[in-house]
């Protein structure tokens, strides 16, 4: 499946590091390596998903490939429907505001990413009145195509942001996104600030304008039930570095990695059990200033072994698209999701 | 597509039940609303609002010219307006007693004394001084005024016999406008610094906040009298109202720079800022559609709050005799007549201006009370 | 699992308004049910279903605009069996004040808002034993600090007890959080989404411990979230709330397994499962909640109901009809009579 389709993204040993500075000389007071050579791919018509806790650099990766952050090595290649293969890595103004005509970004709070003073026409309008794609008329007409395409009334048209609820301001900010037909969109939880009924409904409407338009969506979300319905691959991200990737339901149903076990066996589930004892992960997500060498996750990791407090593990393939970051991923007996049968309520 | 079809179904019905409702209130009109909810506010906007109607009308509300003397009766106190005379009858119309000036021939001081025997009733729109309204309205109609030979000193007179009342609403003309035109000028100073370096960071905007924190470290007065003896003497009174405009601007551009800055600091990485970027909008774009006007209801309180220090400032300077020179008049040169104390305990009613200046102040801090509520219409 | 003992605390009819501009808002509307002693019940709902003032009314702490216009809520816990009835204490009494923390402790979603950030924990936590133990010293005050800290496993609690709130990651605090309102042996916590803000992996932890130390201490538990898996492993009991009714309660298992309510089924239906095989379109709850001054008549849920019935869902509020043992929703496809009707 991903060897097959042409890869839309490709992210290459993409690092990026922060520096903390604090005092009155704004001394350097350490570095936070956000991302510490990623690489995954997208494949064109696909949707990825990059999960992780907070902390381990999904949103920074978003950001970067929007070209908001400045990565610090490795190559981010787009391949544009016009100019073919495009590094975006040190890329010149011209090329990527090119290349964001083709890529856009849906925020994850539509309250923050919706100016409250603009209407939704100005709103939705503005990709499109920026790159003068249409004007007049036409622009009128493309709105309120938008708009009707994300469900939400023309008549809304002329109203702030404030008039609607939460579910319908993202609706806003996913036609904004849209407007100027892009071919992949970078979704940063885009319905973690949802309430649950308005969760689906958000998520079918992204899965049908995907299949209208074959989008490619880059899937940035923490709730494992989400990415498991959601996305085709996935790609397991802790503390800056990708510590696992494969096809979504392999992923799910059999770990390559301590890590993407831990946080399977920590997702709460709907079935009728209580809770029994669980093997997970002990402590908490340490600092992004100051993890821990060697295996990022080895404090925490019940298999852990000398190598891994010394050693970083590198990201090898294991089986045929399955990628993990563990000295052990081999020879690890790891749980995912068919230790325990699915129990599916039977609505009468 | 079924249920997006059905949702389509749902949502003129969902639409026309919020129309109805506050739900679709404008973010103006929430705001107003927020606004009318400060009784304070309300009542300063309103004092403001007369105020600054009077000052524009001075010429017409004020029964005498600023400049026109009534040499015998100078030094004359306040009296006002009767309705019912010495034998107890009651008149329809107001009315003053004539005023008489007597030498007392023990002390050998003047005494004015009050003629019950003349009565000279109030007329509206009588005939006076000429005067220029609105700059380019002659006329020389006053709203109201006495007949005859009768005088009406409202707020009584000055040393040199010229009616307080009317001068008060000619150097609201000054007072009131000269914190306008420095706050309009700490405005455009202050947002165009603020957001450039809000916007820009780096070396530039270090030196800007030091400058900033060196005049904002100065002490006002002393700075504000240095500056206003460069004023040359030879200038003109409209000259001399710019200058001192100017100079009142100087120092508080600086507190407005500092807001505006770090409203743009906040605001430049929030998410809406981030997506006009990946929008491929430009720098001038996201200033001016995007920064400026999530500034603007923050920065219209600080002005708001910035003008009556201003209104001090002019006030300070001319009580001090280094700010509005005459002939012009302002509220601060009024106060200069009753710098000493002598002056203060025979004719303590040159202190009326005070009362104007306080009453202005207050009501500008109310409104601007009432407008820091409104300026975030959304919350609660 | 049978919790068919002495209720801990019952709540009858509990109606909670708050006076709006757009007029007075029911938040609670004449909801009932009974928690056991050691028993455990989820309160279930989306944001504005009024399960969180309903939390507050417990504790009595619904301040003005609000207040408790209805009901009775009495607890059965204190000491010599006598019941106290909440909703007739005023709430800043000296017996409420008593009742809360001792009797009923409650923790939130966020624990940084309710910490003073000047104090260390520590100081925090022997304030709120001092002030409901007369006659505690300070040191066996800060004793009982540091042993509640290592009862909710924290580590290095004599180290803990002198950090600030700042100094400590999310997870901890949350601990922390939970050590304070437990400090004063409570038999009833009212948890109000306490892992929302936490990781998986955190939530995970937490949850477990909060399942751990209801054994050990044999307290009784409400949790407020709106989190069906939360409430799936975490209660006996579930109680689901729209617009300020409940719609549908029973055994956790009952419910969530063989929901009866369409609110329920279609809530059920919506989240995409870990456990779930298909990429298939969500089932979707269309519409949104209407906001508490559109009150839909009749059934609450009947504007956005997959099965709504002009005539009859849309004129008058269905009672809860028994669906199975102790199982009841309000709707009226659960009435027993109404299968004799076509639907």
């Amino acid at each position: 499946m991903i060897e097959a389709a042409p890869n839309l993204l490709e992210v290459r040993g993409v690092s990026k590091t922060f520096t903390l500075s604090a005092g009155l000389f704004r001394r350097d007071t350490g570095v936070v390596r956000a991302l510490d050579d990623i690489s995954f791919s997208v494949p064109a018509g696909s949707t990825v998903g990059l999960v992780g806790e907070s902390g381990c650099g999904k949103s920074t990766m978003g950001h970067v490939i929007m070209g908001g952050l400045k990565a610090d090595a490795g190559e981010i290649v787009f391949t544009d429907p016009e100019q073919g293969p495009v590094n975006l890595v040190g890329a010149g103004k011209q090329t990527l505001r090119h290349v964001r005509l083709n890529m856009q970004m849906i925020f994850q709070d539509p309250n923050a990413s919706l100016n409250p003073r603009m209407r939704l026409f100005d709103l939705i309008a503005e990709p499109l009145v920026i790159n003068k794609v249409l004007s007049g008329k036409a622009l009128e007409e493309r709105v309120v195509q938008l708009l009707e395409q994300v469900g939400l009334s023309p008549r809304y048209m002329f109203r702030h942001p404030h008039a609607l609820s939460g579910g319908q301001r993202q609706r806003v900010v996913i036609a904004r996104a849209l407007a100027l037909n892009p071919q992949l969109v970078v979704a940063d939880e885009p319905i973690s600030a949802l309430d649950v009924s308005i969760q689906a409904q958000t998520l079918n409407l992204l899965k049908d304008l995907q299949q209208e338009r074959k989008l490619t969506y880059l899937f940035i979300a923490h709730d494992l039930g989400v990415v498991n319905h959601f996305t085709d691959t996935t790609v397991v991200m802790y503390l800056g570095r990708v510590m696992e990737t494969g096809v979504t339901r392999e992923v799910f149903r059999q770990p390559l990695n301590p890590y993407t076990e831990a946080l399977i066996g920590s997702v709460p589930r709907i079935g009728g059990h209580k809770r029994g004892r669980r093997v997970v992960s002990t402590g908490e997500v340490p600092s992004a200033a100051k993890p821990p060498g060697g295996c990022h996750f080895h404090p925490r990791c019940p298999y852990a072994q000398d190598i891994c407090r010394k050693e970083v593990p590198a990201l090898r393939e294991i089986r045929p698209g399955r990628q993990s970051r563990c000295h052990f991923a081999e020879t690890l007996e790891l749980h995912g999701m068919t230790s325990e049968p699915a129990s599916a309520p039977v609505p009468h | 597509m079924t249920e997006l079809a059905a949702a389509g179904a749902l949502a003129p019905a969902t639409a026309d039940a919020d129309a109805g409702t506050a739900k679709v209130l404008s973010v103006r009109q929430l705001a107003w609303r927020k606004f009318r909810k400060n009784r304070l506010a309300v009542f300063g906007l309103v004092v403001l609002a007369l105020m600054y109607l009077s000052a524009a009308f001075a010429g017409f509300l004020a029964p005498y010219g600023d400049r026109e003397t009534h040499a015998q009766f100078a030094r004359v106190g306040p009296h006002g307006l009767n309705l019912v005379d010495t034998e107890g009858q009651f008149h329809l119309t107001p009315f003053v007693y004539g005023l008489e000036r007597t030498m007392d021939r023990k002390t050998f001081k003047q005494v004015l004394t009050v003629d019950t025997e003349k009565r000279y009733e109030l007329r509206w729109l009588v005939k006076g001084a000429p005067y220029t309204l609105l700059g380019f309205i002659k006329s020389d109609v006053h709203l109201f005024g006495v007949e005859g030979d009768g005088k009406l000193f409202l707020l009584g007179t000055d040393s040199k016999g010229r009616d307080l009342f009317s001068r008060i609403l000619y150097g609201a003309q000054v007072s009131l406008t000269v914190g306008l035109v420095g706050v309009a000028l700490s405005l455009f100073i202050g947002i165009s610094v603020g957001l450039i370096t809000g916007y820009y960071g780096g070396w530039f905007d270090e030196i800007v906040q030091r400058i900033i924190e060196m005049t904002l470290a100065f002490p006002q007065i002393p700075l504000w009298l240095a500056l206003a003896a460069l004023v040359p003497p030879t200038w003109n009174s409209i000259q001399i109202y710019f200058a001192i405009s100017l100079v009142l601007s100087i120092l508080s551009w600086g507190a407005l720079a500092r807001q505006v800055r770090a409203m743009v600091l906040s605001l430049k990485t929030s998410d809406f800022v981030r997506a006009a970027k990946y929008a491929n909008a430009s720098t001038g774009r996201i200033m001016f559609k995007h920064l400026l006007p999530g500034t603007m209801s923050h920065v219209l309180v600080v002005a708001t709050l910035t003008i009556p220090a201003m209104i001090l400032g002019e006030t300070a300077l001319s009580f001090l005799g280094l700010g509005i020179k005459p002939p012009m008049t302002s509220w601060g040169l009024l106060l200069n007549e009753a710098q000493s104390v002598q002056v203060i305990l025979e004719l303590p009613w040159l202190l009326f201006p005070a009362v104007f200046v306080v009453l202005t102040i207050i009501s500008f801090n109310f409104v601007g009370d009432g407008l820091r509520d409104a300026a975030d219409p959304f919350s609660r | 699992m049978s919790v068919e003992t002495t209720p801990l605390i019952s709540v009858e009819g509990l109606v909670t308004e708050f006076r709006t501009e757009g007029g007075l808002v029911r938040a609670v509307n004449g909801i009932d049910f009974t928690i056991p002693r050691g028993g455990t019940l989820a309160v279930l709902g989306e944001s504005g279903c009024g399960k969180s003032v309903t939390g507050l009314s417990l504790l009595n702490l619904i301040r003005p605009p609000g207040a408790i216009a209805g009901g009775r809520i009495t607890y059965y816990g204190m000491e010599g069996g006598k019941p106290v009835e909440i909703t007739s204490l005023p709430p800043t009494s000296e017996a409420m004040r008593k009742l809360r923390g001792s009797e009923i402790g409650m923790i939130f979603q966020e624990p940084m808002t309710s910490f003073d950030p000047l104090y260390t924990v520590g100081e925090q936590i022997i304030e709120t034993l001092m002030a409901h133990k007369r006659g505690l010293s300070r040191a066996a005050a800060r004793a009982q600090a540091i042993e509640m800290l290592a009862k909710v496993r924290l580590p290095s609690p004599e180290i803990l007890v002198d950090r600030y709130p700042h100094q400590l990651s999310g997870g901890m605090r949350q601990r922390v959080m939970i050590a304070m309102a437990l400090s004063c042996g409570p038999k009833l916590l009212i948890a109000e989404e306490p892992t929302t803000a936490l990781d998986v992996t955190t939530e995970s932890q937490i949850l477990d411990l909060l399942q751990n130390l209801q054994q050990e201490l044999g307290m009784a538990v409400m949790f407020i979230t709106h989190d069906l898996a939360v409430a799936s492993e975490m209660a006996d009991e579930v109680v689901v709330m729209y617009l300020g009714y409940v719609v549908e309660r029973g055994p956790v298992e009952d419910v969530l397994n063989n929901p009866s309510h369409p609110y329920t089924q279609a809530l059920l239906e919506s989240v995409p499962r870990l456990d779930a095989d298909s990429k298939e379109r969500l089932r979707t709850i269309e519409g949104m909640v209407p906001t508490p001054d559109q009150m839909p008549r009749g059934c609450p849920f009947h504007t956005r109901c997959r099965h709504f019935m002009p005539g009859i869902c849309d004129t008058a509020l269905p009672p809860l009809y028994a669906a199975g043992p102790d199982h009841e929703a309000r709707c009226v496809l659960v009435a027993p009579d109404f299968a004799k009707e076509p639907a």
